[in-house]
């Protein structure tokens, strides 16, 4: 069976999942419209203070958004299910792979509901040069995406598994979130985003490494 | 010359095929036969088996497990044969299911060697082998057919397998019934019919008789002589007070056979 193949039935199951439970979307994307909605009802009326805080809020939930994502990835997979995959000679880098492009899917559905908002609470005025948006959020997703799926395995031989990988979301995600604030930052402020993009271009690069290299050493200690 | 262009074993393999055929004339009523009529290239492959029969499908030597500081597993030296069908029994803690474990090569002992097929334990080893866990492997927000799907497809088997496992465990009614919803004879139904789709040369079974009723019972039965009647080998975990069909028995206790 080729890795192609193996990733495939292994994102169709993810987003099966997630269909039928609707936990990640329907649960979670209330939560981040709350979160959005409540911090300009908590501060004075500052439309300059808002718009510049705006980005940083946005990446928050998307953050906690990932945290939760890697939270069900983590309790979803019993130690029964996981044996169940290295019976059947699952290649460990296509489940990497294949989770991560599923989480990084619901993470980019997440971003679309939530970005309007974002723009409409925040920041008014229309960002100059808001295509540019694009390749953050997807890069942002991408990143977060793997960093969910890297921690779950990490943590996958562990009993507390699923309180532990949400947690480690949180600190490995600073060198992507930062830039990605950044950008959203620089766009409103009519600077370039390149540095930034590329930035966290690079970080995307070395988890997709990272987690493909390291998905078989880890899934042999567990 | 190939190895299946030999008459010696397809002799051999025609006379297998009759008395796997009688062998599972006693299985439940409702398990087709055509699920025990393989294709071509596990024609192939039994064949290449009937030439290497001599060496043991696991073979654990001197193999110490540890949980921390908590010794598990002391010392077990195991050969299991083709055609082996071991009764593996022993109190509760005895160290059981990690032994099932070791031998798919799933636990990597701290001490000893486990050779799967004649070779160091691999990762490709294990899809010759069969493991049913303590617990289902069953994905709750999926369906009884859609959890089943996810195996076919990964294992790359004919999808009428599926449909034959469902109607030899008796799910076919139930397959669109979320695992969440099933009862726990359903899902161990389920879970036994993962081994139904993808043929095995070793089956590992965990108290797979836990929450079946007769019926069912008798189809973890007809699994294992299917398999042993391939030249397989089955190891059951049971607490049941005979497994007639067993031909060896060992007990642990405390991690010592």
């Amino acid at each position: 069976m080729t890795f192609r193949r193996q990733v495939m039935i292994i994102l169709r199951r993810d987003l099966r999942i997630e269909g039928r439970s609707g936990e990640a979307i329907f649960v979670t994307v209330p939560f981040g419209l709350v979160a959005l909605f409540l911090i300009p009802l908590a501060l004075p009326l500052d439309i300059e203070l808002l718009a510049r805080i705006g980005p940083g809020m946005f990446w928050s939930v998307t953050l906690l958004f990932g945290m939760f994502i890697t939270f069900r990835q983590s309790a979803a997979e019993s130690s029964s299910q996981q044996e169940q995959l290295r019976m059947l000679g699952v290649d460990p880098a296509a489940r990497f792979v294949g989770r991560a492009i599923a989480s990084a899917l619901l993470l980019l559905i997440f971003e679309l509901i939530l970005a309007p908002t974002m723009v409409v609470l925040y920041a008014p005025a229309a960002i100059p040069g808001w295509p540019a948006i694009i390749p953050l959020a997807l890069l942002a997703a991408v990143g977060l995406a793997m960093i969910g799926t890297l921690a779950a395995d990490i943590t996958a031989s562990l009993r507390s598994r699923s309180a532990l990988a949400p947690l480690l979301v949180a600190p490995l995600s600073v060198p992507l979130l930062v830039p990605a604030a950044q950008g959203l930052e620089s766009l409103r402020t009519k600077n370039g985003i390149m540095v930034p993009t590329m930035f966290m271009v690079a970080v995307v690069l070395a988890l997709a490494v990272a987690g493909v290299v390291t998905a078989q050493p880890l899934e042999e200690t567990t | 010359m190939l190895p299946w262009s030999d008459d010696r074993p397809r002799i051999e393999l025609a006379a297998r095929f009759s008395s796997r055929l009688a062998v599972t004339s006693n299985r439940p009523t409702g398990i087709p036969d055509n699920l025990f009529i393989d294709d071509d290239a596990a024609d192939r492959h039994r064949i290449q088996a009937f030439y290497t029969s001599d060496v043991p499908h696991i073979n654990l030597q001197d193999v110490s497990v540890r949980f921390g500081r908590v010794p598990i597993l002391s010392d077990i030296t195991i050969s299991l044969m083709p055609g082996d069908v071991v009764w593996l029994r022993g109190p509760n803690g005895a160290g059981k299911s990690t032994l099932l474990r070791v031998m798919a090569g799933l636990i990597r002992p701290v001490a000893g060697i486990v050779e799967l097929f004649g070779q160091p334990a691999a990762p490709a080893a294990r899809r010759r082998m069969g493991l049913i866990a303590h617990h289902p492997a069953l994905y709750e927000d999926l369906t009884i057919e859609e959890n089943l799907r996810f195996v076919t497809d990964l294992a790359a088997a004919p999808s009428r397998r599926l449909d034959e496992a469902l109607e030899a465990v008796g799910l076919t009614g139930a397959r669109n019934r979320k695992a969440s919803e099933a009862s726990e004879g359903m899902r161990r139904r389920a879970d036994l019919a993962r081994l139904l789709i993808v043929e095995h040369d070793v089956l590992l079974l965990d108290e797979a008789h836990s929450g079946l009723d007769r019926e069912a019972g008798g189809l973890v039965e007809a699994l294992v002589e299917r398999c042993a009647a391939r030249k397989g080998a089955s190891v059951i975990v049971s607490h049941a007070t005979d497994i007639p069909f067993a031909n060896r028995t060992l007990e642990l206790v405390e991690g010592r056979i």
